[in-house]
């Protein structure tokens, strides 16, 4: 016999038919003629009991051998350990169930306090001394060069700030004396810091750069 | 735990097996403890039929309760937690009785040959003594040793089918495949039985 389904042959579906009719499985037709043939073989009828004292002794094993088992211990070994991994998760699977009026709440906090850490981030990053990036490049123009209509600048410095980004002192003292000036409105720039940057010697010119 | 709580605890553990399997989820132990005793028998008998052992047995019902308990927020159809436990249950005795044969071909292979002599003294739990050697207790004797030879889908097949008796569709649902061939699998595995006990039966 073949280890697959496949077309059955006549003895086959017989034999099936006569397997099945313990289970009460059989359709009414199947039933009718299987007993037709059962009434007029005696052979078949020996092999219809021993389908049915087989399918009756598979039962029965199955209720014997299991007879003895204590349910109620298996079920409680069950829990006890489903118990000490829940403890020991913390209740990771144990959720809070919160009425709706407390879940607004809980939420509108929860919204505060996000808010709350962005300003707060915000706050102290904008203070954090970081480089500024530009995007156009620099022209460092000599004090005497012509008034352009337009000079691209970029200023990358570690620290600055409004007296950085304006004029040092002596600096603007030399602008101040430069025959040809630019335009006003021209924003000047110098790199380095009122206090830090050092002061142009004496006649020196001045390097300003023009926005 | 006062009256009232105690009866809507009760009311509650009346609920489908969809209601459990969320009340679990949301932490509610007891309504796990709940589908295990649904389905510990079965599942026991499920996995006897298929082991033959009744220790081997109780342990892998445990182990697939468990594994159910951890992979439930996996399961997509609630209401189906019957069988896909058992289907845990089938695939875990599978494995047992695999390892079970891997082990047993390893002490064949590399145990002391003396082994063989101290186990050929051991009565072997299968075997038919003589107190047993008659009528029924010989017939379900030998069955349990052919039913544990039967390949393995027709075991499943067998113990689902007709021991357990589940539905077919059940069956097929479970191991993976047609309601035609849960009928032939049945089918080869009982005509092997009554074969082979054609004397006893």
């Amino acid at each position: 016999m073949s280890e697959e389904p496949h077309n059955l042959t006549p003895d086959e579906k017989l034999e099936m038919l006569l397997s099945r009719r313990p289970d009460g499985d059989l359709d009414e037709r199947e039933a009718r003629e299987l007993d037709e043939r059962l009434a007029a073989d005696g052979e078949l009828r020996a092999e219809a009991g021993r389908y049915e004292r087989l399918t009756r002794a598979l039962q029965e094993i199955a209720a014997e051998d299991l007879a003895g088992v204590d349910y109620d211990a298996q079920r409680a070994d069950i829990l006890a350990v489903l118990e000490r991994q829940a403890l020991m998760r913390g209740g990771a699977r144990r959720r809070v169930a919160l009425r709706p009026v407390f879940r607004i709440t809980a939420g509108l906090a929860a919204a505060a306090a996000v808010a709350v850490f962005a300003v707060s981030a915000w706050w102290m990053f904008r203070r954090v001394d970081r480089p500024v990036e530009g995007a156009a490049t620099a022209r460092v123009l000599p004090a005497n060069a012509p008034p352009a209509e337009q000079v691209e600048v970029s200023v990358v410095a570690r620290r600055l700030d409004w007296r950085e980004a304006g004029l040092a002192g002596a600096q603007r003292q030399a602008a101040a004396r430069q025959p040809n000036r630019p335009p006003a409105g021209t924003v000047l720039v110098s790199i380095g810091s009122e206090d830090a940057a050092p002061r142009p010697a004496a006649g020196a010119e001045a390097m300003f750069l023009e926005f | 735990m006062s009256a009232i709580t105690a009866r809507k605890a009760r009311t509650r553990l009346d609920g489908s097996d969809a209601e459990l399997v969320r009340q679990t989820l949301r932490g509610a132990l007891h309504a796990f403890d709940e589908l295990v005793r649904r389905y510990q028998r079965q599942a026991t008998a499920v996995a006897y039929g298929l082991l033959s052992n009744r220790d081997d047995a109780m342990e892998v019902v445990q182990d697939a309760f468990f594994k159910s308990y951890d992979k439930l927020g996996t399961l997509s159809k609630p209401e189906r937690f019957g069988p896909w436990l058992l289907r845990i249950v089938s695939n875990l005795s599978l494995n047992r009785r695999r390892s079970r044969a891997l082990r047993k071909a390893e002490s064949l292979d590399f145990g002391d040959p003396a082994d063989g002599e101290r186990s050929a003294a051991r009565p072997d739990p299968h075997a038919i003594r003589p107190e047993q050697a008659a009528g029924a207790a010989e017939l379900k004797t030998i069955l349990r040793r052919e039913i544990d030879a039967l390949p393995a889908k027709q075991r499943q097949a067998l113990v689902l089918f007709s021991i357990e008796k589940l539905p077919q569709a059940e069956v097929a649902e479970l191991l993976d495949c047609s309601v035609e061939a849960v009928k032939w699998h049945v089918f080869t595995a009982r005509k092997k039985l009554k074969d082979k006990l054609k004397d006893q039966l």
